[in-house]
């Protein structure tokens, strides 16, 4: 899966979790995005998981700063 | 001798941390330093109340403006800085506060706007660092009957509902958490905060370390915080941690990833701990002495403990025991028309007295007229929790359900905690909440991140275990539950899906 792909679904799968309607970029945390909580967050990661077909750990879900660390997590479940 | 010991702790100025947050550590000398100079402005501002109220924060501004109003004995007023900016103007008036502390910056600015003439808004900006080193906290003795801090909760009109606790009841209550045998903490330990400051087991957290001379370690409390809390308890080897159970439920489904040899003590509060989470939990932490700990906020943090033993029977309906009341209060169970219960296993709405309980709410004679009670015999007053418990033949109290949530369902009465346990045995269900629609239906939500749930299967294990009355009318499959502020499961919420 080509990094541009993996990217287009994450933000894909992010606007339709958070509601979210302004631009998407990789610098995006949950501390900038007034919906993306401890809750909202699970349901977060279940979509990535299931849509990707992968399963992220606890020590790379909780390293992640924003969205850019999560493309990178991807690529590597991927590669 | 509780408070005293904490600023005699702080005028040691060494440099051991007190505190991690905001990404770094800050030293007792720090500490005590910053705490001094807003002991300072307090005193010279004119103020015509004696209440202080703080806007809540995870910095550590905030956190030494409520040392400094607990040092000059002023009472504390926490609101949650997450609340509408009418609802904090609205709890200060409440509590009658005509200054108030705050960190953040927005919050500050949508208070001005507000054009409130009479409150004097205090930002760190204008609390000048002017303590030199041969400051130092005078020593005194604190009245017991004096206010220490009003907390404010829902009420059921919509009016905020105050709890005021005195020095007597905050001493009381620490001193029990540092002298009894069952907790020995030292100046080595790392305490992990975790708790919004207005929710109460936040006292614990912050006040416990600082009198044995240990270190704070503050969660961030914006973004996703379970990760948060666990980072911080991977990271800084963290020895002493009191949980709300919502946190651990977040973290089992990667039990089988951590492991926290460092962590001594791990209690929980402020829901009901489940056995099925504790033995999973257990094994992530497994030289932690693990404890539930129960106590509505008028009882002061908490007023009963319960040790959980790996092999012991522990629960009820998947529900832990919450165990003994503390030294310091008595426990009694009445009935419907407030008669004593003292037969074993019978159910009865719990109700304390003692040290650590408030006498009445803060200027709410309704509030008190509803919540408070005179024992049968003794005359004694007591506050009435709204907890539906029993006692078992050791002694150990057991929660079975709210006051509110005890529900008729087309004329039998059930308990809405039993059918939740049948449906948390359906190994696709991590979470099960049942709440009542009407006289004639209920509705189970069940949280459940498997693809692999089928409604059809649950509610066939269901009927092989319950009459038909229990039957939920209804099942809605969540992805996540919906939590408060206090990370509490949100009933409210899930009622209003069901309309």
């Amino acid at each position: 899966m080509e990094e541009t792909e993996i990217r287009n679904l994450l933000f894909e799968i992010f606007r339709n979790t958070f509601d979210y309607t302004l631009p998407v970029t990789d610098d995006l945390s949950a501390e900038k995005v007034e919906k993306w909580t401890s809750f909202t967050h699970t349901i977060f990661i279940v979509e990535i998981e299931t849509r990707f077909g992968i399963t992220l750990s606890l020590r790379e879900v909780a390293r992640f700063r924003n969205l850019g660390d999560i493309v990178e997590a991807i690529k590597k479940h991927k590669a | 001798m509780f408070f005293q010991q904490i600023f005699t702790n702080l005028n040691k100025l060494t440099e051991k941390a007190a505190f991690f947050m905001d990404d770094r550590y800050y030293s007792y000398r720090e500490t005590r330093n910053r705490v001094f100079d807003y002991a300072q402005v307090i005193t010279k501002l004119p103020a015509a109340s004696n209440n202080i109220a703080i806007v809540t924060g995870d910095d550590f501004e905030t956190y030494c403006s409520l040392l400094a109003a607990l040092y000059l004995q002023r009472p504390y007023v926490p609101v949650n800085r997450k609340n509408p900016v009418r609802r904090i103007a609205d709890i200060v008036g409440e509590a009658g506060a005509d200054l108030i502390f705050c960190s953040d910056v927005n919050v500050a600015l949508e208070l001005k706007e507000l054009d409130l003439p009479a409150l004097k808004i205090v930002e760190p900006a204008m609390v000048a660092s002017e303590t030199i080193e041969g400051d130092a906290f005078v020593i005194k003795e604190y009245d017991p009957a004096h206010l220490a801090y009003i907390l404010f909760t829902s009420g059921s009109t919509g009016k905020p509902k105050g709890v005021p606790i005195s020095y007597e009841n905050m001493g009381s209550y620490l001193t029990k958490m540092v002298t009894d045998p069952l907790f020995e903490y030292s100046e080595a330990d790392r305490f992990i905060q975790m708790f919004e400051l207005s929710f109460d087991p936040s006292v614990f957290s912050i006040m416990v370390p600082l009198y044995v001379g240990a270190t704070c370690y503050v969660v961030p409390d914006s973004g996703v915080v379970f990760h948060h809390i666990f980072n911080m308890l991977e990271d800084h080897k963290i020895t002493v941690a009191l949980f709300i159970p919502s946190v651990i439920n977040f973290l089992k489904p990667y039990f089988k990833e951590i492991n926290l040899p460092d962590l001594r003590y791990s209690m929980f509060c402020g829901d009901a701990l489940h056995d099925s989470v504790y033995k999973g939990w257990q094994l992530c932490c497994p030289n932690a002495a693990v404890h539930n700990w129960y106590g509505p906020t008028e009882t002061t943090v908490i007023c009963t403990v319960y040790p959980v033993y790996p092999d012991a029977d522990n629960s009820v309906n998947d529900i832990i025991s919450i165990g003994k009341p503390l030294e310091n209060v008595t426990g009694i169970l009445v009935d419907d028309d407030g008669k004593l219960i003292t037969d074993l296993n019978v159910k009865g709405e719990l109700c304390f007295n003692g040290d650590q309980v408030i006498n009445n709410y803060w200027h709410n004679e309704a509030a008190d007229a509803k919540s408070f009670m005179l024992h049968p015999e003794t005359q004694q007053k007591f506050y009435k929790t709204g907890d539906i418990c029993f006692l078992d033949d050791q002694g150990n109290y057991h929660f079975s359900n709210r006051k509110d949530f005890q529900v008729k369902i087309n004329g039998y009465r059930l308990e809405l905690a039993e059918v939740e346990h049948y449906a948390r045995k359906d190994v696709n269900v991590n979470q099960a909440v049942v709440v009542k629609k009407n006289d004639q239906e209920m509705v189970l939500f069940v949280e459940t991140k498997d693809s692999a749930f089928n409604e059809e299967e649950l509610t066939s294990s269901l009927k092989s275990f319950l009459p038909w009355y229990m039957i939920p009318g209804k099942i809605i499959a969540l992805k996540q539950m919906p939590y408060n502020q206090n990370m509490k499961i949100d009933r409210a919420a899930l009622l209003a899906l069901t309309l």
